[in-house]
């Protein structure tokens, strides 16, 4: 499951090409469920990723912005945010500059699943976009690999 | 080396006052050696020493951090001082729903080996605190004082 949540994450969250309907219904088990998980949350809005049956919450908890991923039964699978790459935790950070120095990162990621938390950080160079998930421990392993266009923008 | 990590820390907490400022040339070779491998772009670096452990001060991407060497030059553990939004969300929330009458007086992040720990002071009117959390996802009573009444 972990492994789908990324995939929907790399895909509607880190990339900007959603796979998302607009204001979607969500049944009241999500709801329910996220009501409990997040009493008090504000700006609430929902969509539903089409293809896994998986409703994406995006809303303010204590002041912080975060996302939120639910299942149809109301399961919360995961919660994430955007952060900045100076709030990466310092193994963290070692463990992404010793494999990827010659690497730009370009987006970082905290991501809660299973109350385990990781980092997804997207990194790039001159051929590869990268997707690494790093853990608290500072390992690393890719998630997804893309090559890079060799699109001229003049 | 989890009791020595705990003394470590121990010690970060209530400020060791007992490490004396040095330059450079006063630390051990071997201690330099490691710091420089483990922390290549480190810049303003400032060094101290006490009879347990080698302290050095710097700055990576504008950020202040410390690192703490055994004499025989192994890195003990490193620490920075973070902001409560730099922590990882768990813990964030925690302290914003159980600990809403105290207020944070001290807060940092320390790595020792491949492991992560956050370590927060945390002040009411009559207590003071200190929260460790060494998996990211929940806060155990490290210390708990009672603050003394000023007469």
């Amino acid at each position: 499951m972990k492994k789908i949540i990324f995939a929907i994450l790399i895909a509607s969250a880190v990339s900007g090409t959603a796979v998302a309907n607009e204001k979607s219904t969500v049944n009241s088990k999500v709801t329910r469920s996220f009501q409990k998980e997040f009493s008090g949350a504000q700006s609430v809005t929902w969509e539903t990723l089409d293809s896994k049956g998986i409703y994406h919450a995006s809303f303010i908890y204590n002041n912080i912005p975060l996302n939120a991923y639910f299942d149809g039964e109301g399961t919360l699978l995961a919660t994430g945010r955007f952060i900045k790459q100076e709030n990466l935790p310092m193994l963290v950070s070692k463990g992404i500059n010793e494999k990827y120095g010659q690497y730009r990162v370009l987006e970082t990621i905290e991501f809660i699943a299973d109350s385990e938390t990781s980092y997804i950080v997207k990194i790039e160079n001159e051929k590869l976009k990268l997707y690494i998930q790093a853990r608290g421990d500072g390992s690393t392993s890719i998630i997804k690999k893309e090559k890079k266009n060799n699109i001229t923008i003049l | 080396m989890k009791k020595s990590i705990l003394s470590l820390a121990l010690m970060l907490m209530i400020g060791l006052s007992s490490t004396f400022a040095n330059t450079k040339e006063g630390i051990n070779q071997r201690v330099i050696n490691s710091f420089k491998k483990d922390f290549a772009s480190a810049k303003d670096v400032k060094w101290e020493s006490s009879r347990e452990y080698v302290k050095a001060t710097f700055a990576i991407d504008g950020q202040v951090m410390f690192a703490y060497y055994s004499e025989a030059g192994d890195m003990l553990a490193m620490t920075r001082n973070i902001l409560s939004g730099q922590l990882p969300i768990i813990l964030l929330n925690d302290l914003k729903k159980n600990y809403s009458n105290y207020w944070i007086t001290d807060l940092f992040e320390m790595a020792a080996g491949n492991e992560t720990a956050y370590y927060v002071t945390l002040e009411s009117t009559g207590n003071v605190i200190v929260l460790k959390s060494a998996d990211s996802s929940n806060w155990e009573q490290f210390k708990k004082e009672k603050k003394q009444s000023e007469e």
